[in-house]
């Protein structure tokens, strides 16, 4: 089992794709973790999967319907799971201002 | 002193004699609990659990009749109970107070069952020793220098340290098979779909299950079974006939358990390899058969999970943007905002499997990483398929090694996912699996047996452990705390 080469840059990149702020220090220990574990993923290349099709699902399915019917939650009790909120809506720091 | 029985069915004979009254019985848990220092419960439901006991009692007084009327029942945290704090062990989730039950929880208060308070975990359920909970790490109680498993950790230990019948955990990778494993006690992973997973907390979807702890195999059947059946609200859910394990007969004579040689590899424990092989010889003597089988593709099972499992995360974990729910950072720009929120509210490996699974599903390794492992996900499942059209049952080890101690492989992830190399392949397969205890090791921690069964037969899982446990007084065993 060997170890895969990551860049820093590509840790980075993969941090910010996964919306996470990452220090330097992290970058680096992720880079060698990162490393290993996809390193030991490798053995998948040594399994021939011609004409085998993906599974995505282990049982035979088909899609559910049900009716459209809207159940209404109390708004107070969905608003005690959130960080921050005024009356019935969630409240968000302002992320487009005004300009000066 | 007064003992109170231990068993979920010990506890409704008892109730039902009116030996005892629910709410003496659910006292005597809430001390225990809070006596206790294995690190089992992140919140306590002391107000809850004395409510619905009185209710027991006055149903009880009522005559009606329940399947857990009465009994005290803990419920991971990574299952909504609405309105008691629901954290998936994690900061992100801290202080979050979830709008509605999970149906599973529902359906343990419709069957009568006192919950007493949530258990602790992996972050996000993502781990198996229980060391990775911001709420710290929980003991087993066989050796309090040793992890109980994970992720379902506190669940686990909170059985198997006698302060519940019945514990809720839930099932991705092995997170219940391996506690079950580690600590000595009985626990179920049931098939995919068996079982809804409205309101419990996403992690990898086409894996996870939630399941059931118990000190014997009768209390898990009587638990799983008030819990399974189709949930309009969960389209992956399936409509099956209830097992009434009182009607199941132990006779397991010409029962076929298919040995697979692939399980039986290096870097099982000598120990662990003994008690599995003597758990075998037990099965025999009750006059079932064995028959070797192959499971070729197992050695890849773990590489399959790694690329799958992560994928899966880190598309659920996307919804933790510090605006809906839980830790909001104090920044202003939005995707400062996200990114800060996130790295202060997750935790290292919840982060790690984020990158994992962004890094495989990114372009350029989608087809390479995330089609590869689906591929090779069909073939392990078409091997199970394989091996039971030889057979009814398969055996295998539940972990390679009997136990490890807190801080041992906390540092090398890779040394910590290999850890689950046995309850991986099931879950990849969507099939029931089953940890029953089988012996112990020369320092007196448990070892699990795993009984692998067909999609939707739990039955004979049931069957093959109740039989077992007949002629066996493993699971009677208790750590005496």
């Amino acid at each position: 089992m060997s170890k895969k080469e990551i860049s820093e840059d590509e840790v980075r990149y993969i941090a910010l794709l996964s919306r996470l702020h990452v220090t330097d220090d992290e970058v680096k220990k992720l880079q060698s973790e990162l490393g290993n574990i996809l390193g030991h993923v490798d053995i998948l290349n040594t399994v021939d999967v011609s004409d085998i099709e993906p599974l995505s699902h282990v049982h035979d399915v088909c899609n559910v319907m049900r009716h459209d019917i809207v159940h209404q939650f109390e708004g107070e009790k969905i608003l005690k799971g959130t960080p921050d909120s005024s009356g019935t809506y969630i409240r968000t720091p302002l992320v487009i201002d005004g300009g000066e | 002193m007064t003992t109170f029985p231990t068993t979920a069915l010990e506890i409704k004979k008892s109730l039902q004699e009116k030996k005892f009254s629910s709410v003496e019985i659910t006292k005597a848990t809430l001390e225990n609990i809070k006596k206790s220092d294995l690190n089992a419960f992140i919140t306590i439901d002391e107000k809850g659990a004395l409510e619905a006991a009185t209710l027991a009692d006055k149903k009880i007084k009522d005559h009606e009749k329940l399947p857990l009327l009465g009994v005290p029942v803990a419920v991971k945290d990574m299952i909504l109970t609405e309105g008691l704090k629901t954290t998936a062990a994690s900061k992100m989730l801290s202080d979050y107070i979830p709008p509605y039950d999970a149906t599973v929880v529902r359906k343990l208060r419709e069957a009568g069952a006192v919950i007493v308070g949530k258990t602790n975990l992996d972050e996000f359920a993502m781990g198996s020793s229980n060391e990775n909970s911001s709420f710290g790490v929980v003991k087993n109680p066989w050796n309090k220098e040793f992890v109980p498993g994970g992720s379902s950790g506190g669940s686990a230990a909170s059985v198997a340290g006698r302060l519940v019948p019945i514990a809720l955990g839930t099932d991705t990778g092995g997170s219940i098979r391996q506690p079950a494993s580690l600590c000595g006690i009985t626990g179920m992973k049931p098939t995919y779909g068996k079982v809804s997973r409205y309101g419990a907390i996403a992690f990898a979807s086409s894996l996870d299950q939630i399941g059931i702890f118990s000190q014997t195999a009768e209390d898990c059947a009587l638990a799983l079974e008030t819990i399974a059946g189709f949930d309009p609200q969960d389209s992956t859910s399936f409509d099956k006939p209830t097992i009434d394990f009182e009607k199941i007969s132990k006779d397991i004579k010409g029962l076929k358990i298919g040995i697979p040689k692939e399980l039986f590899v290096d870097g099982l424990e000598n120990e662990v390899r003994q008690a599995i092989e003597a758990g075998i010889k037990t099965l025999e003597s009750l006059g079932c058969t064995t028959v070797p089988v192959s499971l070729p593709h197992s050695e890849v099972g773990l590489a399959v999970y790694y690329v799958l499992a992560p994928a899966e995360a880190a598309s659920n974990l996307g919804r933790y943007d510090g605006i809906r729910y839980g830790h909001r950072a104090d920044k202003k720009e939005l995707v400062e905002l996200y990114c800060a929120s996130r790295a202060e509210g997750f935790g290292a490996e919840v982060k790690r499997r984020i990158m994992i699974g962004n890094y495989v599903l990114s372009s350029g390794y989608y087809d390479a990483y995330y089609i590869k492992a689906q591929r090779v996900r069909r073939l392990i499942q078409q091997d199970y398929k394989n091996a039971f059209a030889l057979c009814d049952v398969i055996a295998a080890p539940v972990s390679p090694i009997a136990g490890f101690k807190i801080g041992e492989k906390s540092d090398d992830p890779l040394q910590m996912y290999l850890t689950d190399i046995f309850t991986i392949p099931v879950s990849l397969a969507g099939l029931p699996g089953m940890s029953i205890p089988c012996g112990f090791n020369k320092n007196g921690l448990p070892i699990g047996l795993q009984l692998i069964g067909r999609a939707f037969d739990e039955e004979t899982l049931y069957k093959t452990s109740m039989a077992f446990q007949a002629e066996t007084d493993f699971h009677k065993q208790s750590p005496g705390i």
